[in-house]
């Protein structure tokens, strides 16, 4: 069923969406205001249960009355949810639903090896954590940053799973591309901006977030904030 | 990138080393006591709010004046503003980038390719000098800076950012505007740099300027704080209004930002003199091309496809350059060489 609601979404996009307004009834005037708020949090609702990318504001709006506030809205679904082990969140400039951190271990035990997130290896992850603190940043710097080589297949990988970008070109001998991170990096660690970086205002107001002075001495402080999130797990559909 | 916006007047002038101004009479020199009261010291320091508004006032006329002198240089000008404004950005929010490391970056990434975080902290300055004034504070432009800074994107807020922007305009004093460009950031929990960028931008379109001049940007003290904690932004807000330091404050980094863009002006205005003088000399083709990117730019990097002129016609026409004393060679690099005035 979700999978026919997806495949509308998809198709009524477009123009189709434009001309569609005109036959579904946003405002369902026709409805007393406790029903009628009932039937917009569950438009919301399953819009955002069915998507597989955080939906927006502006995507909402098109299923909700004109006047509707979407963050109310939004406050009462979580309301609701507050006893569930899945909640909605704001990632990447949009809402999505996410299990709760509690519940990581559980669906790691479960299913294990499926998951995307698993397929980066702890060293993938503490090189992503380092592009994202000190970006843009060069392979040679990652090395250097970590003391051995930082291989182009590790990189590759980040690239592929769309968690890191090229950069700015670095002014050096054969102009080496940096990295930087993507969007897709912030949806998938469930950040709605860099600022949400844990401990990046420690490290802040440390010195610590400088690239330069980094690679100049030694960067065990910063290293300490990674180990932190380790469980930080992202969890598509309940 | 099309950064290069100039009022259309000066599309059509063709090259000659005689500058448009120079028909105008000089413009007025900074007085000594503006100079002396502006300046960043605690004896001089305003006294109260009056005395700091009547010295932004002094000094925002003679640099008013400046500005609608539309030089050809007008371009680089405000860029060389926008890159130090975005210096001190980047620096506050904890950055190493400076100056050099924030043009290389904007210059040296391929086009879809990513400038970085600190990259674009630049290019949402560079947005304040290039676009036309009254275009800046549309919603598409407001969501561009947003997520420039660093924010997230919200629809909703950009809408609520756009109509309280429309807002103080209306009734509002100039010093209303300033103060109430932060109040408006803050509220919304955003750092002192999206103010800056806020007040700049409205004070152009209250002037009248055809383009915002990046001024607050790059001034270290502004009497606010750096960026509001996460905890703090909500108690911030209602204060800045009511606060007459606050204002104070706001009104003496106006001061001081805008001598400081007077100062670059004579200098770049000498720089632009000398380029001007020897463009005529200049053989290669489409060599007027690159010596109005050089007044319009902050700086060209020797790769830049110019049309009409090879990579090594280019090299060649910087060596000239710079030979001649027209241009500077701004990264101190024997390569990934950038050129500017």
């Amino acid at each position: 069923m979700v999978e026919a609601v997806r495949t509308r979404r998809g198709k009524g996009r477009s123009d189709d969406g434009r001309a569609n307004d005109h036959l579904f009834d946003r405002e369902l005037d026709h409805l007393p205001p406790e029903a009628r708020w009932r039937e917009w949090m569950n438009r919301v609702e399953a819009t955002i249960f069915a998507a597989s990318e955080p939906v927006t504001r502006e995507t909402l709006a098109r299923i909700v009355g004109k006047s509707c506030s979407i963050d109310l809205l939004i406050d009462d679904i979580r309301e609701e949810l507050r006893g569930r082990p899945y909640d909605l969140v704001s990632v990447a400039g949009g809402w999505k639903h996410l299990t709760r951190p509690a519940y990581a271990d559980a669906i790691r035990a479960a299913v294990g090896g499926n998951e995307r997130v698993s397929d980066l290896t702890q060293s993938e992850v503490l090189v992503l954590m380092c592009v994202a603190y000190f970006q843009p940043i060069t392979r040679a710097e990652l090395s250097s940053f970590f003391g051995r080589e930082i291989s182009r297949d590790l990189i590759g990988n980040l690239r592929g799973a769309g968690f890191i970008a090229s950069g700015p070109r670095s002014p050096k001998p054969g102009a080496p591309y940096t990295y930087v991170t993507t969007k897709t990096f912030l949806s998938h660690f469930g950040f709605d901006t860099l600022r949400d970086l844990p401990d990046m205002e420690k490290l802040e107001d440390a010195g610590l977030l400088n690239k330069a002075k980094l690679l100049a001495d030694n960067f065990s402080g910063a290293l300490g904030a990674f180990g932190e999130e380790a469980d930080l797990e992202e969890h598509d559909q309940p | 990138m099309a950064m290069i916006l100039r009022p259309k007047s000066d599309r059509g002038l063709s090259l000659s080393p005689l500058r448009a101004g120079s028909a105008a009479p000089a413009a007025t020199p900074v007085p000594v006591w503006l100079r002396t009261a502006a300046a960043p010291s605690e004896t001089f320091a305003p006294k109260g709010l009056e005395d700091a508004a009547f010295l932004a006032g002094a000094a925002l006329s003679l640099l008013d004046q400046r500005v609608r002198r539309q030089e050809r240089w007008a371009g680089v000008w405000r860029q060389r503003l926008a890159l130090a404004a975005a210096a001190v950005t980047a620096r506050q929010a904890g950055r190493g980038e400076d100056e050099a490391a924030l043009r290389d970056a904007v210059h040296l990434t391929r086009p879809g390719d990513d400038v970085g975080p600190a990259g674009r902290m630049l290019l949402a300055w560079r947005r304040l000098a290039a676009r036309p004034a009254e275009d800046l504070l549309t919603k598409k432009n407001l969501a561009a800076v947003l997520e420039e800074f660093g924010y997230a994107h919200d629809d909703e807020v950009v809408s609520d950012l756009a109509d309280d922007l429309r807002q103080p305009g209306a009734g509002a004093g100039t010093v209303g505007i300033l103060t109430g460009a932060f109040t408006i950031a803050e509220q919304r929990g955003y750092g002192r740099a999206l103010g800056s960028w806020l007040a700049d931008a409205l004070l152009a379109q209250r002037l009248g300027w055809a383009h915002a001049m990046p001024l607050l940007g790059a001034e270290a003290v502004l009497g606010t704080s750096a960026r509001p904690r996460r905890s703090a932004a909500n108690s911030v807000a209602t204060s800045i209004e009511t606060d007459p330091e606050r204002a104070k404050g706001l009104l003496a980094a106006q001061a001081r930002a805008a001598l400081r863009a007077i100062d670059l002006s004579a200098e770049l205005g000498r720089r632009a003199d000398r380029l001007l003088a020897v463009a005529p000399k200049l053989r290669a083709k489409a060599a007027d091309a690159v010596v109005e990117r050089l007044l319009s730019d902050d700086a060209i990097v020797a790769s830049e496809k110019i049309a009409g002129m090879s990579d090594r016609g280019l090299r060649r026409l910087f060596d000239r350059l710079v030979d001649l004393g027209a241009v500077r060679e701004l990264s101190g690099r024997p390569t990934f060489r950038v050129y500017g005035l």
